[in-house]
């Protein structure tokens, strides 16, 4: 009788632990209501302006200029909006809207889902994709996406810089977004990749320099430091678009910024 | 959108369909969105080079690209199609309604030039 009680305490506990380690994670990643606003705002402007195709979803130089507004203050928010968007992904049950979401979520922070998923159409696979990016964020894996990357991913690079950057290669990175920013670091501290530095690049948002640097490397930022300057400068430019991030901020403001 | 499209007898093809968009359009798809799905070099961005092998592809020729610059088209129509007198090409406006229009109409500030075709 004595041995049951004491094991239900301890599971009660361990729920309990498991409750507050769960709570834990996410406030540390929580959502700023002033966000939802400006995010509530874009969205009724992209509903009412129903004749904007993909490519035009984040530009803030098309339309009426409420539209144009309410991008350009979404998009400042940069990727400290990313814990609302995944609360957004976690609700929305309209494919238009799920869809729309990942793409938001790829601009905002780099976290890309729909590269290198196969021959399936993007908006097919959308529900399966944010499915599994939900249990991916739940179980904490941005958070230690140093870590996972170490194994997950296997530098191409053998170090001919003049050899070509195949996008699938950097894809495993691309998913974890700015959440792989302290790898990055780390990699390029370690050895002179520049299909890490790609990776980079294109997470940061940087399209048109990603899409001629893919090409040929050899011709961008050869030497090493000439990589981690570019980083560096980043992080410090933009330090107050992630600084709402917690564990992910300090990592990157430890790398990068101090 | 119609604005420049006062010399087209006919405007509006089909009613407003939030189901798919300009490129879905273009290769018959009406029940789904497409957006990357031809951007081979995943910079996020299509360009004309991109647009030519996917369509190559799919098998399916006439279509017109427009953008600002040749590595970000942001919007196809087919070059024949359309109904009207001066009125030959045809496209959906992203969610919007399928428009009939002169290939050139489309061009502006919203979808930019042709930048090329196929």
């Amino acid at each position: 009788m004595r041995k049951r009680e004491t094991f239900r305490t301890m599971a009660v506990l361990l729920v309990l632990l498991f409750l507050v380690l769960m709570a834990a994670s996410r406030s540390a990643q929580k959502v700023d209501q002033d966000y939802k606003v400006v995010y509530d705002e874009w969205h009724r402007q992209m509903d009412a302006n129903p004749w904007l195709d993909g490519p035009q979803w984040f530009r803030t130089d098309v339309g009426p200029f409420g539209l144009r507004n309410a991008t350009r203050n979404l998009l400042s928010i940069g990727p400290n909006l990313t814990p609302l968007i995944v609360e957004e992904l976690r609700t929305e049950t309209d494919r238009y809207r799920q869809f729309l979401l990942i793409y938001l979520l790829n601009k905002i922070s780099g976290v890309n889902l729909y590269y290198g998923i196969g021959d399936v159409y993007v908006w097919d696979a959308t529900p399966e994709l944010i499915k599994n990016f939900i249990a991916k964020w739940d179980s904490g894996a941005y958070l230690r996406a140093n870590e996972l990357l170490a194994t997950e991913w296997k530098d191409p690079d053998d170090g001919t810089i003049s050899r070509k950057i195949d996008p699938n290669s950097i894809v495993p990175i691309r998913r974890y977004g700015i959440y792989a920013l302290p790898f990055i670091i780390e990699s390029l501290n370690q050895r002179n990749s520049s299909a890490v530095f790609a990776a980079y690049l294109i997470i940061t948002g940087e399209s048109d320099q990603y899409a001629k640097y893919i090409e040929n490397p050899s011709t961008m930022f050869q030497a090493q430091g000439d990589k981690l300057s570019h980083i560096k400068a980043w992080a410090r430019n933009n330090e107050t678009k992630f600084d709402k991030l917690g564990a992910l901020h300090t990592r990157i403001k430890a790398a990068a910024i101090q | 959108m119609c604005s420049s499209a006062q010399r087209c007898q006919t405007c509006k093809l089909k009613d407003a369909n939030p189901a798919y968009n300009c490129f879905a359009y273009t290769i018959g798809v009406t029940d789904r969105w497409v957006i990357t799905d031809p951007d081979l070099n995943h910079d996020t961005n299509i360009s004309v080079d991109e647009l030519k092998t996917w369509y190559a592809s799919k098998h399916v020729s006439g279509i017109a690209f427009y953008g600002k610059v040749n590595t970000f088209i942001e919007h196809v129509a087919f070059k024949a199609g359309g109904k009207g007198s001066g009125c030959s090409a045809r496209s959906k406006l992203g969610g919007w309604i399928v428009l009939s229009h002169d290939v050139n109409q489309v061009q502006g500030s919203e979808y930019g030039t042709i930048q090329g075709g196929n």
